[in-house]
């Protein structure tokens, strides 16, 4: 088992239980790989990080100052008038 | 009994004062989500266009910005239900999601060690830099990659559910998340926990 296919059987093992010989070659290969084993220490920590933050938080971090061009938002305007005026 | 702010009676009755009301929020919501500025401005049009249609269904049970978002938010999974039929998603080593270079070697092997990151998840999870740092990680990783882990990690979607949403396999999903969590991991190694300052 290479890296590459042991960072995949870590992922997938977030979703779904790993067969037999799976978990076998896996925990070998974590064994005796730093960095795959610094991997794995690295997918628990991001899960447990997003399963604890605050919706506040992320949603605070993601507001933007985004603002619709003025072609768009005529364009829109436009059309709300004109599907008002079809009712 | 659903409370009714009495602005909003007039105002849904008014279109012509929607996009000015909510166009920017509904913009910045899409925006975070799709990345692609005439997309996102697309989705917005779409859904106030729709909003109009379905205005009679609109009960006041939420506030009118809120239900505007929910119509948005189908709009959003129908576009990524779009591109998931044309995101092939080969589970080969096709390298073009991996716009930093690819993990790994070809024989497999990392091309470059995940280092220790000597933070525990205490100390991060209210600090609002490092939320920062992680929405532009998400920003920066392709946005169908994105999308699948927020459902996921930031929702809690179950497994079955993603892929009934987005119509892809089990095995589709589990590449775009594998994908995702390398990006992610990746990208806040770089620019967090091994960052100079």
């Amino acid at each position: 088992m290479n890296c590459k296919h042991a960072t995949k059987l870590l992922s997938e093992a977030q979703e779904r239980q790993l067969s037999k010989s799976e978990t076998f070659g896996l925990r070998f290969h974590v064994l005796i790989c730093t960095a795959c084993r610094r991997f794995n220490k690295q997918l628990q920590f991001l899960r447990t990080l997003l399963t604890q933050s605050s919706p506040k938080i992320l949603a605070a971090v993601y507001a933007s100052d985004a603002s619709l061009s003025p072609v768009r938002r005529q364009k829109i305007k436009t059309l709300l008038i004109q599907a008002a005026k079809e009712n | 009994m659903a409370t009714v702010h009495p602005e909003e009676q007039t105002q849904i009755q008014d279109p012509s004062q929607w996009v000015d009301l909510h166009g920017d929020m509904l913009l910045s919501y899409a925006l975070s989500r799709i990345n692609h500025r005439d997309t996102a401005e697309d989705l917005v049009q779409e859904t106030f266009l729709a909003a109009w249609k379905q205005r009679h269904d609109f009960a006041h049970r939420s506030r009118f910005s809120t239900w505007l978002v929910s119509i948005l938010r189908h709009k959003i999974a129908d576009h990524f239900r779009r591109e998931g039929s044309r995101q092939a998603c080969s589970f080969d080593d096709s390298d073009d999601w991996q716009s930093h270079g690819p993990q790994f070697t070809k024989r497999g092997k990392w091309t470059s060690n995940p280092k220790a990151w000597s933070m525990s998840p205490d100390e991060l999870v209210e600090n609002r830099e490092f939320w920062k740092i992680v929405a532009i990680c998400l920003t920066d990783m392709p946005a169908h990659l994105a999308y699948v882990f927020r459902l996921r990690e930031l929702k809690s979607a179950k497994t079955k559910d993603i892929c009934s949403l987005l119509e892809i396999s089990s095995a589709n999903m589990s590449v775009r998340l594998h994908r995702a969590r390398l990006l992610l991991r990746q990208c806040l190694e770089n620019k967090w926990f091994d960052s100079p300052s």
